[in-house]
Order: C-alpha cells, then structure tokens, then sequence
C-alpha cells in the first residue's frame, strides 16, 4: 500500500495548471527582450522580461490577474466578434474616376465608363438607409438614441459628383455625419471649406512624399497635371483640419518613401494617415505588392519617425498601426475592423456601388459573386444584410483558417483581407498574403507597450483602465 | 520594467475599414 506521504502534492502534477485541462492558456511568444504570454480567446496577455524569473510572474503576477479577469474577457471578447454593429456605409456616388491607379480594387472598365447616381436616387438612398439603421436590430447607431451613422462617399471619385455631394450633406446632415474620400483632383478651396464647415471628414489619396513617384502610381486618366500637387494643395488648405486623414497604399514603388512621408505630412499638421500594403483583390495590384524584405524594415522605421514626431509636439498617428495596438490593449476600442474575424464587411459597414447594389465592402466591388440586393428598393438595406454574400463574410473566423486557427496573434491580425484572398485563391478561409509583415508589427506593437510608448500611439485618455501593470 | 500587463475599455461603441482614438 502506498503511504500519503509517498505521493506527490497536486502542484507537482499540474504545476500552475498551465496549458492542460481547464487551466490558463498561455502560448509564449519571442518579443525582442521580452516574451509575451497570450491568450487569444480573451486577448489576454503580459510581457515578462526575459531576465525575470518566469515561474516567480506567473505566481505572483500573472495567473492572480488571469484569474480576476479571464471569463469575462473572453465572453466579451466573443460577443464582440459575434455581434451586428451596424455604423457606416461605404457610398460609391459613381463608378467613374478621373485617375488611373495601377493597384485600383475596382475594374479599369468600370472605372472608364461607369455610371453617375442622380441626387434623386442618392437622397432616395439615403432615406432607405435612414430606415435600416432605424429599425435593424444589428444597427449600433440609431438617431433616436441621439446617434448618427457614418456615410464615407467614396470612390471611384466621389468628387465627380460634388454637387450632389454637397447637395446631400445639407440635406441630411440631422440623420447621418459625412466623409469623403477623394483624389483631390475636385477637392476646389471652396468645396474644401464647405466640408470643413459642414464637419464632413476629409481623406486624401497620397502615397509618396516626392512628386514623380506620387503621378507615377495614380496618374490622372486621359489629361495633363499632377494629382500631386492638387493632393499637397488640398492638405496645406485643410492646414490640420482635424478631420482630416490621408491614405498611402504601400506598394514596390513606395515603400522605400514611408519614413519620409511621415516627415511631409506631419510637417503639414496631418493628424493620421493609414498606410496600407496594396491589396491584391486585381491581379495588377498583386504584381505590385512590395516584398517583405523592403515593407517590414520601412514600415517599422516610419512607425518609430511617427512616435518621434509626436514627441517632439507634432502628434501623427499611423492608424492602420495604432489600431493593432488597440487590438492589443483594447480589443473591443478597435475603430478599424480590418484587423478581426469576423471583419467589419458585412457586419459593421456595408458599401453601396453606383448602381445601388450592395456587397459587404469596397474591397468586394470588383467582384461580382459578391453583389447583394439594391439600396434603392424598400428593404433592400435589410435583405442585403441578411444575403448569402454578406453572411458568408460574416462567418469568417480565424480559428477555421488553417495556420491562423493555432496562431497566437490571430486576434489582432484578422488575416486581411477576405476580397484579396478570394479573388487570389478562390475562398475567402485563407490567410492574408502578408502573414509574415502582420506578425513581425504585431511584435513590434508589444515591444513599443513594453517602452513605455502607448500614450505616443492612441489617445489614451479615451478609455478606462481595467488593469496597467507596469513594473 | 520586467512585467507588462495593461487592458483598457472603450468608452464609445464606435465599424470601419481600412474623435479619433489614435
């Protein structure tokens, strides 16, 4: 018979409880001086320094916390990611565009010879959508709960239609607020004050601080001039309109511009610009896409010029970046919902072509598989919502993705973008092209939290603390 | 520093894609 002396105690069978049955699950991951132990269901996490006594954090620090804290961090967690959060339309008042843009998710044919909504059908639009946002219970942004919707006009070129444009913000600016994205080739001194009168937020298309570079990926279609230098003039005018924001798509041609770009436009008081590695949904865009060797080094050299400016008093924020570290600290303050499965296509936003048809994002315009119902025919908002197409985009998780479904960092990644890699490689349940950048930022994120650097990177004075253990 | 852990919660229910919080 053995004696109750001779067997061994509990914590020498299961020390911790760590990675086995019900206990804590936490993968380790290599963070430069740090290692970052993570769970992914809950996105919670801590960084230990690697000169720490691992198994002293994990008593005394560590599991204490995951234990407060762990169910409901991941019931929110999956609330979050399963719920309708209906509070933005992504509004294609045309097809046409004046520029040429070798990377475009939309068709060149299209583009050429697409169609102009009429203010009639855009305000007839708008009224269904006013309906929808009312009534839907998915919709997280209903007047009556004093809230209002987000319309972003977007392109093509929207500014090709800026009467109608404008004739739509005064019109419906007591249901919904505005934003534009635009090339800047319309954006005039005149339209640009109406919008900043009227609160419309201002994006503008700008990849490379120099000139030749700039034309030479978004040439303007069948004329002469600089989108250029209409772009630069559009952001001196804007003078730090502090809704204004600029998009630089990365690409081959410049990506070796990102640290000077982040120079040129925080010398122009341009409060945020996402820069994004170009998607690949047309195969002339995939031809472009920058190699690693050259993004992750370039990408990382801008974010830290973006912390250094900021510093130094002139506050720009990388927002595509940020909003992976807001995947780290804040999982559930993530503005951006490229950077989550499910995404925001489908779920959060919708996009509405210049036809009236809907699809579950911009991304998807070009793909025609992907057309839902109409937004002029009643009803349609909601049926379109509830389509095959958009609840198919609504379904994607990463746990069913192969090699992001054992990934640790698969919850702030997202693996984007569904568009891109179904139109690469027939399914939407695959891992985003640029896998090997998303886990070499999202490294990088936790090294600049282990800094020190969070307030340089988001507002922080935005959010409640649950917890900030720095020690 | 040789522990970091930090959660915050957001304030706003605030959807969109590729009063700012950056």
């Amino acid at each position: 018979m053995i004696s109750e002396q001779s067997l061994p105690s509990e914590s020498a069978i299961r020390p911790l409880g760590l990675n086995s049955g019900t206990g804590p699950h936490l993968q380790l991951i290599d963070v430069g001086e740090w290692y970052a132990l993570l769970d992914p269901d809950m996105m919670f996490w801590a960084l230990v320094s690697k000169d720490r006594d691992l198994t002293r954090a994990l008593n005394e620090e560590i599991l204490p916390r995951y234990a407060e804290h762990a169910e409901d961090m991941r019931r929110e967690l999956h609330e979050f990611r399963a719920s309708e959060r209906f509070s933005a339309v992504y509004f294609n008042p045309t097809g046409l565009c004046n520029a040429s843009c070798r990377y475009c998710y939309l068709p060149d044919g299209l583009r050429r010879e697409g169609r102009n909504m009429s203010y009639d059908e855009i305000s007839k639009a708008l009224d269904n959508l006013h309906a929808f946002f009312e009534s839907y219970p998915g919709s997280v942004m209903r007047n009556r709960d004093g809230r209002k919707p987000v319309i972003v006009f977007h392109g093509s070129e929207p500014l090709l239609v800026k009467d109608a444009i404008k004739q739509a913000v005064l019109d419906h600016s007591d249901r919904f607020v505005f934003g534009v994205q635009t090339n800047a080739w319309h954006l005039d001194d005149d339209t640009a004050d109406f919008f900043m009168d009227h609160k419309v937020s201002v994006g503008i298309s700008l990849d490379s601080p120099k000139k030749e570079i700039h034309d030479s990926i978004r040439p303007l279609r069948g004329g002469e001039g600089s989108m250029y230098d209409r772009a630069v003039h559009a952001i001196e005018h804007l003078d730090g309109y502090k809704a204004m924001s600029v998009i630089c798509t990365i690409s081959s041609m410049n990506v070796h511009t990102l640290p000077d770009m982040i120079d040129f436009l925080a010398d122009r008081k341009v409060p945020s610009v996402l820069m994004n590695p170009v998607r690949g949904t047309q195969e002339v865009a995939r031809a472009l896409r920058p190699e690693d060797e050259a993004l992750i080094p370039n990408f990382m050299a801008a974010v830290e010029r973006a912390v250094q400016r900021t510093k130094e008093g002139q506050r720009i924020t990388i927002a595509d970046f940020s909003n992976l570290v807001l995947g780290i600290v804040a999982p559930m303050g993530r503005r951006l919902m490229c950077d989550i499965t499910p995404c925001g296509g489908g779920r959060c936003f919708i996009s509405v072509s210049s036809d009236g048809s809907i699809y579950p994002c911009s991304e998807f315009l070009g793909l025609k598989e992907w057309r839902s119902e109409s937004v002029f025919t009643p009803g349609g908002v909601e049926r379109a919502v509830r389509s095959p197409q958009l609840a198919t985009v609504r379904n994607r998780w990463a746990e069913s993705i192969p090699v992001c479904s054992s990934c640790a960092l698969r919850n702030i990644c997202g693996a984007p973008c569904p568009g891109e890699v179904f139109a690469e490689k027939g399914s939407i349940m695959n891992k985003s092209p640029y896998c090997n950048f998303y886990e070499a930022v999202i490294r990088h994120a936790f090294q600049l939290i282990g800094r020190g650097e969070l307030p340089n990177l988001v507002r922080v004075d935005g959010y409640d603390f649950r917890y900030n253990v720095f020690q | 520093m040789s522990v970091v852990m930090c959660r915050m919660e957001c304030r706003v229910d605030g959807g969109l894609s590729h009063e700012l919080p950056f």
